[in-house]
């Protein structure tokens, strides 16, 4: 669905804002922390560790392709995801960080004379995530890297077969402070496997804990 | 760089998708002429007195100034179609047709396509029965330059043809020595946007019309050791139809594959055995090279299907050549390792000295190695043939037709080889 092109443009844009994060980290908007979260917020010569950990429910919409002869039964294509991300929170505006996570893309049956099958698409995500704070509470993530895909069959015996896909995600998220180095929040993603054109959007209550400082 | 831009580059990204490019063979069976004809019985005689280098007299800005025209055939049960392509110069260019007989001319309908590109379009010619169809139809014409002319016109996309084309017949066929055009994964490429996907049965009963008289399979093995025929290690959108399997197909099973993947135009993936058999029943191909694209798995069940359709294209009186290609010293290991290695076809693309230890009938190097005319005349005088893949552009295909002494040529584009072998002086 992506190029080649659009990645670069990616990079590009990655690029752009390490070139300007002096520039951005004189934004006196985002030193002030006092109703914010710490960790969503830069103060000069403070840097930290935060983690992100997320559950909620994925909804595929990409398209479920053709499975062959058999007659598709039935299409399963919301499931529950979840998300592990750990950021470095410099003291200017740009994060970045890696992220993982688990979910089922689509699940189907099919119906093929007296034989029937499944089949489970699930993936995790291995992806590098830069991310900005757009105000004291709001943030934008975009990762680029790769999708481990796991197929499970079950027709005629059972196979499990995997394979990586070049794939990017898309969040913003919202976070509430609950105290110094905790916060609550919910996040909304794009999440594309881009090789294999699976694609949907996951919706993630997720808890945010500055786990080290200095 | 405002907050404001950043949101509008990445809303750019995530909405933005890449151009489809597509080449669909137009629809070219409304031309009502066409319909009301009989259908095409030329002897064989007549149809190799009509084979010929001819000149583009009209429509040389399309297609270029000599083109090569060759008759092919498909067998579909018991029905034969014929078809005349037309080999041409400019963009590696050709024009596909059925041919028919209305009122003592014969008619020619189909398309033409580029494959540098993705322009295509509907073909409508004639011959009419003073310019050439009645002495094609005698017994063992012989044509003279300028006795038949090819007449009609040619459009764009599915628009009705209403260029100008007017092909003059010049010279026979270049044929001096043999020589095969060999078909890469039986025919081309998906990439390449013809109408069958490659490696399928389809583009294998297709592929004589692009000029091929051979072809290279690329052989895998399922989890279940059924040779099937498939390019890449994993499958992938580039091979097949989206359908929630991913990795290796040697993970799966033949019925697996069989009942949950198709190919890019919806074929399923053959079995090597279907593509012998269309290979043997359903073409006029005569050469069959097994690229044996995995390791670790025994070639015996290959070396089996390869004696297995050797005695059956014998047996239907077709003169085939199956071999087993080797190109990797994995594969020629497990080769050497086969009880009967030593009378088993096969072709070798490693050293010459690998050649013998396999008694390989056929040395293929690749061709970023040159020419090596000192070694094609030692395989030569060795009694064997010597063929270099893969030749995708026309300088390099002519510059190994005019330098090399290769006894084929391996080509993602078929059309491209036939057109220069054919019109050589």
């Amino acid at each position: 669905m992506y190029s080649l092109k659009q990645t670069i443009v990616v990079f590009f844009v990655a690029a752009l804002l390490i070139c300007n994060v002096r520039v951005l980290a004189q934004d006196t908007a985002f030193v002030d922390a006092k109703d914010s979260l710490e960790v969503n917020v830069q103060q000069k010569g403070r840097y930290a560790f935060v983690v992100y950990a997320g559950g909620g429910w994925f909804s595929y919409v990409g398209s479920i392709g053709s499975p062959g002869l058999a007659s598709t039964t039935s299409v399963t294509r919301a499931h529950p995801a979840g998300t592990v991300r750990i950021m470095w929170h410099p003291d200017h505006r740009l994060r970045f960080g890696i992220e993982t996570g688990y979910t089922n893309f689509y699940t189907y049956t099919v119906q093929d004379g007296a034989s029937s099958g499944k089949v489970n698409l699930r993936g995790i995500p291995i992806l590098l995530v830069w991310s900005m704070a757009l105000t004291k509470r709001l943030n934008i993530f975009a990762g680029v890297g790769s999708y481990l895909l796991t197929t499970d069959l079950n027709y005629k015996g059972n196979v499990s077969s995997t394979a990586l896909s070049l794939g990017l995600n898309a969040a913003v998220n919202y976070v509430q402070p609950i105290s110094p180095k905790l916060g609550i929040g919910a996040e909304l993603k794009w999440m594309d496997a881009t090789q294999t054109k699976d694609y949907g959007v996951s919706a993630q209550l997720m808890l945010v804990w500055k786990f080290f400082e200095w | 760089m405002k907050i404001s831009t950043v949101l509008v580059l990445m809303v750019f990204f995530l909405t933005s998708c890449r151009k489809d490019y597509q080449a669909p063979v137009p629809d070219f069976n409304n031309w009502d002429a066409f319909a009301a004809g009989t259908k095409l019985l030329l002897p064989a005689q007549s149809r190799m007195a009509m084979e010929g280098v001819y000149a583009m007299t009209e429509g040389s800005g399309n297609f270029g100034d000599s083109v090569a025209v060759k008759w092919n055939y498909a067998i579909s049960g018991s029905d034969t179609t014929w078809h005349l392509s037309v080999f041409c110069e400019k963009e590696v260019s050709y024009i596909i047709c059925e041919g028919k007989r209305l009122n003592g001319d014969l008619l020619l309908n189909g398309y033409w396509r580029k494959m540098t590109g993705v322009e295509t379009g509907i073909v409508r010619l004639t011959i009419n029965a003073n310019e050439g169809a009645d002495l094609i139809s005698g017994n063992a014409p012989i044509v003279a330059p300028g006795a038949v002319l090819i007449k009609g016109f040619y459009g764009v996309g599915q628009s009705i043809p209403a260029s100008v084309l007017q092909l003059s017949y010049k010279r026979k066929l270049f044929n001096k020595y043999p020589f095969e055009i060999l078909a890469h994964r039986s025919g081309g490429r998906t990439s390449d946007l013809l109408p069958a996907s490659e490696n399928s049965l389809e583009m294998i009963r297709k592929t004589p019309e692009f000029g091929s008289t051979g072809i290279e399979i690329d052989v895998r093995l399922t989890s279940d050791g059924i040779p099937v025929l498939y390019h890449d290690n994993t499958i992938n959108l580039r091979e097949t139809q989206k359908s929630g399997l991913v990795g290796p197909i040697k993970n799966y099973s033949y019925n697996q594959l069989s009942t949950f993947v198709r190919l890019v135009h919806g074929e399923k993936i053959p079995t090597l055995r279907e593509a012998l058999d269309a290979v043997v029943y359903q073409t006029p191909l005569h050469f069959v090279w097994l690229d044996t694209k995995y390791t670790g798995g025994s070639l015996q069940v290959v070396r089996d299907i390869q004696k297995e359709y050797l005695q059956k294209a014998a047996a239907a009186g077709r003169s085939l050549k199956i071999v087993i290609g080797l190109p990797t010293t994995d594969a020629m290991d497990e080769f050497l390792a086969l009880p009967d290695f030593a009378s088993a076809p096969n072709l070798c693309e490693l050293t010459l000295e690998d050649v013998n230890k396999t008694n390989a009938e056929i040395w293929a190097p690749r061709f970023t190695l040159g020419t090596q005319n000192e070694d094609v005349a030692k395989v030569h005088a060795a009694g064997k043939q010597a063929f270099v893949w893969t030749l995708d552009v026309p300088d390099l295909v002519q510059q190994y037709l005019r330098d090399g002494h290769f006894d084929g040529i391996l080509s993602n584009y078929p059309s491209l080889i036939a057109y220069y072998y054919y019109v050589q002086p």
